[in-house]
């Protein structure tokens, strides 16, 4: 499997009013081609701020990170951001969201309609084109938020605790969703969660971070312990109650547990 | 799922908690909007009336409702000065939509530009505030050197009472832009430009339209003062009116067109809040 994105030595410090902060340091990883990488650790320890340099939003001030082997200078649609509070434009409806990406990028209004429906279908929203994100629930906005960046083909998909701001149905949902539509594509995904579960569920290879300033603490080879189907390909309360799944679930918790200090 | 809060932002869930055994309050409550406000102008429109009868008031001191009633219906065929009601009308409104339409010209892309680009509001802040304190009528005799007696000094004039809020609520709108928003249209390829017309300017829309209906408000205010300061040039609009009232002792017209001025500024403002509803589709 070749390296699709890999982090060298980076470190990232945020002037804050007091003190500066450093949220990530020396932090040093490569990405596998169409790997499903869940990022997990305590609040604070640089899991967002990782996401964020990973989408060329700002630049670290030491170290690189390479997508493809060129380094990451500046956000761009082959690396697109799903956020927690999902980010759709409010003043446009369903359809004009998603194809903002595909407009700005010069893509030609025939090829724009095909992609639109293709993935309108995806996420099954048929019927929805011409609603206003106000019009949706959590759930459904937050396959709108994945539909338009999708779209765009990206290389890399940036997952920022998507499912977080769910009730906990529409959550396991919406898990498995994701994991049927990215089969379709296979982008590498960076998925950040506080959810261990979710974490076990959806990776092939799970990150579990230190408290402030992050570095790698410990990598799971998800894939390696549940062989070659993943726990993905089957229903979410199936797999869960698995014994390997919890053996996986606890191991998980116990590391980030340990990072949680009880000055937090 | 909206329609609780919506209800309780109607003032409504008062009424359905309210015990049975209707007093006055609850009546006046239940009724429709435009019924309650028609109800009370009536209202008051019989003190005033009471008040004249009974104190048997002259009518050069204060003309009863009915007199002044009757003046504005003469005044829609009987010319004072350039014409009659609609000739006045007209063209206090012309002059409004001028200063207006210029300082919206000025106002929003001037606001738009200070948010997105700092050095400029640092530029322009130390200035706004020293003019914000200078009243707009206080520009009347200044336009007058410039422009001469007559519409250009009054729309400047409108200018510079629309301006401050126009450019304040635009800057203010640009500058609360969810920068989550931003984030997103920049990940998705975005450049500045396009989040400039595509992301900053539809979001902050309801705030411009903010600055546009208190700016149109206060722009209307300034119009009738600019008339009756600087309008020694021409022989029209609302604001003269009232000066002819005052110089030709008619109590009854200069109370006209007072009525009249606030009857038209409220029309003003319920159009403008429409469009801005229209504007706003997308909001909760």
């Amino acid at each position: 499997m070749q390296n699709d994105l890999s982090y060298e030595n980076v470190t990232m410090r945020f002037e804050g009013r007091s003190g500066a902060v450093q949220a990530l340091e020396r932090f040093d990883f490569q990405v596998n081609s169409s790997e499903f990488l869940v990022i997990v650790g305590p609040s604070g320890c640089g899991k967002s701020t990782l996401l964020h340099l990973t989408a060329g939003l700002y630049k670290p001030p030491t170290g690189r990170i390479l997508l493809g082997g060129a380094e990451i200078k500046e956000p761009g649609p082959d690396k697109a951001i799903v956020f927690q509070n999902f980010s759709l434009f409010p003043w446009k409806t369903v359809h004009d969201n998603i194809d903002f990406g595909l407009r700005i990028n010069g893509i030609p209004a025939t090829e724009r309609e095909e992609q639109i429906k293709r993935v309108i279908h995806l996420i099954g929203l048929e019927g929805f084109e011409n609603h206003y994100p106000r019009q949706l629930s959590g759930g459904m906005q937050q396959r709108v938020a994945i539909a338009r960046s999708f779209v765009l083909k990206p290389r890399t998909l940036l997952m920022d605790e998507p499912f977080a701001a769910l009730d906990a149905q529409n959550r396991q949902i919406m898990q498995e969703e994701l994991v049927r539509i990215w089969q379709t594509q296979r982008p590498t995904v960076l998925f950040i969660t506080h959810s261990v579960e979710e974490a076990v569920f959806l990776a092939d290879r799970v990150i579990v971070m230190t408290r402030r300033p992050g570095r790698v603490k410990e990598v799971i080879d998800i894939a390696q312990i549940a062989g070659e189907n993943h726990w993905r390909s089957d229903p979410f309360d199936e797999v869960i109650r698995r014994a390997d799944f919890q053996d996986t679930r606890s191991r998980i918790w116990g590391l980030v547990k340990s990072e949680i200090s009880v000055r937090n | 799922m909206a329609d609780g809060s919506a209800e309780a932002r109607a003032g409504r869930l008062s009424i359905e908690a309210a015990p049975k055994g209707a007093t006055l309050g609850d009546w006046i409550e239940a009724l429709p909007n435009a019924v309650r406000v028609s109800v009370m102008l009536l209202f008051w429109l019989a003190v005033w009336y009471g008040v004249v009868e009974l104190f048997n008031v002259s009518k050069d001191f204060l003309p009863n409702p009915i007199d002044v009633l009757i003046r504005i219906v003469r005044l829609a065929w009987e010319p004072v000065g350039a014409g009659a009601l609609l000739t006045h009308a007209w063209a206090s409104i012309v002059r409004l939509m001028w200063g207006f339409a210029a300082a919206i010209l000025i106002g929003v892309p001037l606001g738009l530009a200070m948010a997105y680009y700092r050095p400029l509001q640092w530029l322009v802040a130390p200035l706004f505030e020293l003019f914000r304190y200078i009243p707009p009528i206080a520009w009347a005799p200044f336009a007058m050197f410039w422009f001469g007696a007559g519409s250009a000094a009054q729309a400047y004039v409108i200018f510079t009472s629309s301006f401050a809020p126009i450019l304040i609520n635009t800057f203010r709108g640009v500058q609360l832009v969810d920068s989550r928003l931003i984030d997103a249209a920049r990940t998705l390829g975005a450049k500045s430009w396009t989040i400039l017309f595509e992301v900053a300017l539809p979001a902050a829309l309801p705030h411009v339209a903010t600055g546009l209906r208190i700016g149109l408000a206060t722009g209307w205010m300034a119009l009738i003062a600019a008339e009756i300061v600087a309008g020694t040039g021409s022989r029209d609009g609302l604001g003269y009116l009232i000066l002819q009232g005052q110089q030709q002792l008619h109590a009854d017209l200069t109370i006209g067109a007072m009525v009249l001025i606030g009857i038209l500024g409220s029309l003003i403002d319920v159009s403008i809040r429409t469009a801005e509803r229209r504007f706003a589709y997308w909001r909760d």
